[in-house]
């Protein structure tokens, strides 16, 4: 699954400490959705979405194969 | 397991920090490491030959450090084990580490008898002890490394 957390990062000038912080889980867990090697629960991606005010399906995207 | 009746996240690094901290002790105790203490502070007890005598004092203080060394081991792994993640993705990890864990423990659980099956100077039926007792503390050992590599060192690596 495709993701545009770096970007909307980058955006909000955030680091993924501070995402994490914000969402209230660990730092690993932002480092390896951001590169897609782990796919996060709906809860965690609309808190996520939630944090840079798009709706999920802006942030996330399934790739062919999911 | 209810997750209501693990401990809070915070325990975790703790137990881990205690867990180190008592095979050290252990390790100090086991190597008579007390002893050099007792050079320090009394020194004018050592032997012409450089030896030094026990003390009275040696064994039972040698004891409280071994009996609180165990016992920190002991809650400190109970503390690791039992407390709650700080979220979603170190569940996985803690998941995938134990799957990794299990099949290892597996591997090397077969070797092993098959070692002592064709090579082994002992009979299986002796050696059984040994493959049991490899494979179990193997599995905690591989099962904490793993996940300490993974959800620590290998995140921290790859940034």
């Amino acid at each position: 699954m495709k993701n545009t957390i770096r970007v909307e990062r980058a955006i909000l000038d955030i680091t993924q400490a501070e995402l994490a912080e914000r969402v209230n889980v660990s730092r690993q867990a932002i480092n390896n959705v951001e590169k897609g090697k782990y796919v996060p629960s709906t809860i965690l991606a609309i808190k996520i979405a939630g944090i840079f005010g798009k709706a999920v399906e802006e942030i996330f995207e399934i790739e062919e194969g999911d | 397991m209810k997750s209501t009746m693990l401990l809070p996240s915070q325990f975790k690094i703790n137990g881990l920090w205690m867990s180190l901290t008592g095979l050290l002790g252990m390790w100090f105790v086991a190597a008579g490491g007390l002893i050099n203490v007792f050079r320090i502070l009394v020194p004018e007890n050592t032997w012409p030959d450089g030896s030094y005598p026990y003390p009275p004092t040696f064994m039972p203080i040698n004891s409280v450090i071994g009996h609180i060394s165990v016992a920190l081991l002991i809650v400190g792994l109970v503390f690791f084990f039992f407390s709650k993640e700080k979220d979603e993705y170190l569940y996985h990890v803690r998941l995938e580490a134990l799957q990794f864990a299990v099949i290892w423990q597996l591997a090397a659980t077969v070797l092993m008898a098959l070692y002592f099956s064709f090579f082994g100077t002992i009979p299986l039926e002796s050696g059984l002890p040994i493959i049991i007792t490899a494979s179990a503390v193997g599995f905690w050992a591989l099962f904490t490394l793993r996940y300490c590599y993974v959800a620590y060192l290998k995140s921290r690596q790859e940034n």
